[in-house]
């Protein structure tokens, strides 16, 4: 029988499932480790002349899933070199999808119940393709249907907002493109610091736990504006996006996320005195192109405040300049930029929970959605 | 592309001009044969070679690619995928010849910002106006054809519904008798669009409850997620709301949240009766529907004439004419239009 899920303390599960994460991290580095230490894949789902055979991978998922998911296709493509798209399981399933029988498609999703990801598994299975199921539970309608399982140990999640089911599916796809990399020998030097990172990555974690009172003091200063923005660029996209719903899900403020670059091509009548941004402008000072992005990233920030626009800016340890614009930062530790998403989403849900607290919501149960949705 | 100082104002002028620019876009892609014209550049090999297009495209031009991607994924099983102009980046340059970057942008917006990779830059200017890919391509406007901003998302949609034709043709995923009657099925849209017109006032009457609004989702499953993604992009220009679009598949997993007692929500669920697949969807949607109105939303359905289902469900539901499933955003797009005209010419003056 399954013990009665207990707070240890905590106000509310989510908290307590924030602060989890370094462990549910840990638990996955250790089931892709052989005795040797190498990383291998858990169990043998696919075999190595499979993994080679792939021409293109398609990821479906749904919620926060999808936006592991769009992380995970910055990892598979630099890695794996094969074309990958993403998109929402509801679409994936009604439309006829281009898929063919030598192609992968892997599915997302924490409880493996979501009745969307399960339609498009059908779909999938009838088109002939290779299926992954990525869970947190296991012997689930998902996992018992795909050709492959892996799980994500993200241990028991009561709260329905996702926290550390979303993180621990980060490495686990972050591991699963280190390991078709090496099978399919597109190993690039270039993700090399991130390997040599990775046994690190829960004490990083640690520390970005660490700003939970940082962030408690800006939702005290921005927990009653009716509207918020989340921008970032490239693989930090999707992680707007995931602080956006996190936002959404627990205090019904309608927060929106949006590539940073794009937000004067879109929503432009958004941005005012009115609506919050927050921006991640974290780097990784190794990759020129993370550095490039950076920069415009800071010039945008620099526009935002001569403008008078609040901005919250996610930023890497030692960061000056973005400091010396607005001195509403929030810093998570320097690591290698495909293993950031990983850490910066942290102070983001430390952010969308202290502001539900603030609005008196439900923050475990809010209203309308439920931890697997298993109707459509 | 022509400027329009008044947002609104081009607005009414292209939902008013809706079945002029269908007419020239049938004139330009249709010959008197009532055949396709070739598109200039494109093959039998090349067209065989793609196996994914890229379509880039920011702003007023997401809600043509959103569409886009149905489109030739439909007509010429090709693997699509959108990315934001401003995020093109090496991951999303074209790997040899079985990859393509479509363009859906006005020069422009090529400028400052995008793209990210300054590798990119000279071979998006380089290939500008062609369409000679695979590699980069423009999907440029003909010569003599000025549409305003307001039209750009029925244009382009347009542009790829016919090269969406013209690949499918080519890489033999399309029949001819089937492609022959998607031609007629397009040149039927334009008395659909008249249609539209007449009906003018019931659209604009929409906006008398929307001038209380402050932000407003809209929903669409399939190709109708377009016109959501394009609905909102001018709500928020017009009006400057928070208008935001989502899969109506989308909504159980997170922005249902938002939903409470008067939350106006604005859902595209026109259907292709004869299309089962169409159907199916719609099934679907009319579940989001339901699921919105038991959270005491307020929901603004757009339906096709001969949906006498939905008025039972939904008290303001607003017809088009009824039409294949991959043209019906060109008619469902004419409802919005006029309400963002209405919207902005309710409300107060300054604002």
């Amino acid at each position: 029988m399954s013990q009665k899920p207990s707070k240890n303390g905590f106000p509310h599960f989510m908290l307590k499932e924030i602060c989890e994460q370094p462990d549910a991290v840990r638990r996955v580095l250790r089931d892709w480790k052989d005795s040797a230490g190498h990383i291998r894949l858990p169990g043998t789902p696919f075999s190595a002349e499979e993994v080679k055979s792939f021409s293109k991978i398609t990821i479906a998922a749904s919620g926060s899933s999808r936006h592991a998911g769009l992380v995970g296709e910055f990892m598979l493509e630099q890695m794996t070199k094969l074309a990958v798209e993403v998109d929402f399981a509801s679409q994936y399933c009604y439309r006829n999808p281009v898929v063919a029988a030598h192609e992968l498609t892997i599915f997302l999703s924490q409880s493996g119940t979501t009745i969307d990801t399960i339609t498009a598994l059908q779909v999938a299975r009838r088109k002939g393709v290779k299926s992954l199921a990525i869970c947190n539970v296991p012997e689930t309608p998902l996992t018992q249907n795909a050709d492959a399982t892996l799980l994500t140990h993200a241990g028991e999640e009561v709260a329905i907002a996702a926290t550390k089911s979303f993180t621990t599916q980060l490495v686990t796809l972050f591991l699963l493109s280190v390991y078709f990399a090496e099978l399919r020998a597109t190993h690039q030097s270039s993700t090399d610091r991130a390997m040599r990172e990775l046994p690190h990555l829960p004490e990083h974690m640690e520390t970005a736990l660490k700003t939970d009172q940082a962030c408690r003091e800006f939702a005290q200063q921005l927990y009653r504006h009716k509207d918020f923005m989340y921008l970032g660029r490239d693989i930090d996209y999707p992680i707007a996006l995931e602080g956006a719903l996190k936002l959404k899900e627990i205090s019904y403020i309608h927060a929106e996320g949006c590539p940073t670059g794009e937000l004067k091509h879109g929503p432009t009548a958004l941005v005012s005195e009115e609506v919050p941004l927050v921006v991640l402008a974290t780097r990784d000072e190794n990759d020129e192109s993370s550095m490039v992005r950076y920069e415009k990233s800071v010039s945008n920030i620099r526009e935002f405040v001569e403008r008078e626009i609040p901005v919250l800016a996610i930023v890497t340890e030692g960061d000056r300049q973005v400091r010396k614009l607005t001195s509403c930062t929030i810093s998570v530790p320097s690591i290698p930029g495909l293993l950031l998403p990983i850490i910066e989403v942290i102070p983001l849900q430390f952010l969308a929970y202290h502001i539900a607290v603030l609005c008196g919501r439900d923050v475990d149960r809010p209203r309308h959605l439920s931890k697997s949705v298993v109707v459509e | 592309m022509t400027k329009t100082a008044d947002p609104a104002g081009g607005l009414l002028e292209a939902a008013r001009g809706q079945p002029d620019l269908l007419r020239q876009i049938a004139g330009l892609n249709i010959g008197i044969d009532g055949r396709l014209k070739p598109v200039t550049g494109l093959n039998s090999a090349k067209a065989h070679k793609l196996e994914k297009l890229y379509i880039a495209a920011s702003g007023r031009n997401r809600g043509a690619a959103v569409a886009g991607k149905c489109i030739l994924e439909e007509l010429a099983r090709l693997t699509v995928e959108i990315v934001y102009l401003s995020e093109l980046s090496p991951r999303s340059e074209p790997r040899g010849n079985e990859e393509a970057v479509l363009l859906v942008t006005d020069l422009e917006d090529l400028n400052d910002d995008a793209p990210i990779n300054r590798n990119c830059q000279p071979k998006l200017r380089g290939e500008a106006g062609s369409l000679a890919g695979p590699g980069f391509i423009r999907l440029a406007l003909p010569v003599g054809l000025e549409i305003s901003p307001a039209q750009s998302f029925s244009y382009y949609l347009s542009a790829l519904f016919f090269l969406g034709l013209e690949m499918g043709r080519l890489r033999g995923t399309l029949a001819n008798e089937k492609a022959g009657m998607w031609i007629r099925d397009f040149s039927r849209l334009v008395s659909l669009a008249e249609e539209t017109l007449v009906r003018r006032q019931s659209y604009e009457e929409l906006a008398r409850e929307a001038t209380s609004w402050h932000s407003v989702l809209l929903l669409g499953r399939g190709i109708h997620h377009a016109v959501a993604v394009e609905g909102a992009y001018w709500l928020n220009q017009i009006q400057g709301l928070h208008a935001e679009a989502f899969p109506a598949g989308e909504m159980k997993h997170g922005p249902n949240a938002l939903l409470e007692k008067g939350r106006p929500v604005i859902v595209l669920a026109t259907s292709d009766k004869s299309d089962g697949n169409s159907q199916l969807r719609y099934r679907k949607t009319m579940a989001n529907i339901v699921e919105v109105n038991a959270r005491d939303g307020q929901v603004i359905a757009i339906a096709a004439d001969g949906d006498e289902e939905i008025g039972e469900e939904v008290k303001d539901v607003r017809y088009v004419p009824a039409a294949p499933e991959l043209l019906l955003p060109l008619l469902e797009i004419v409802p919005l239009q006029f309400l963002c005209w209405a919207l902005k010419s309710a409300s107060p003056i300054g604002t």
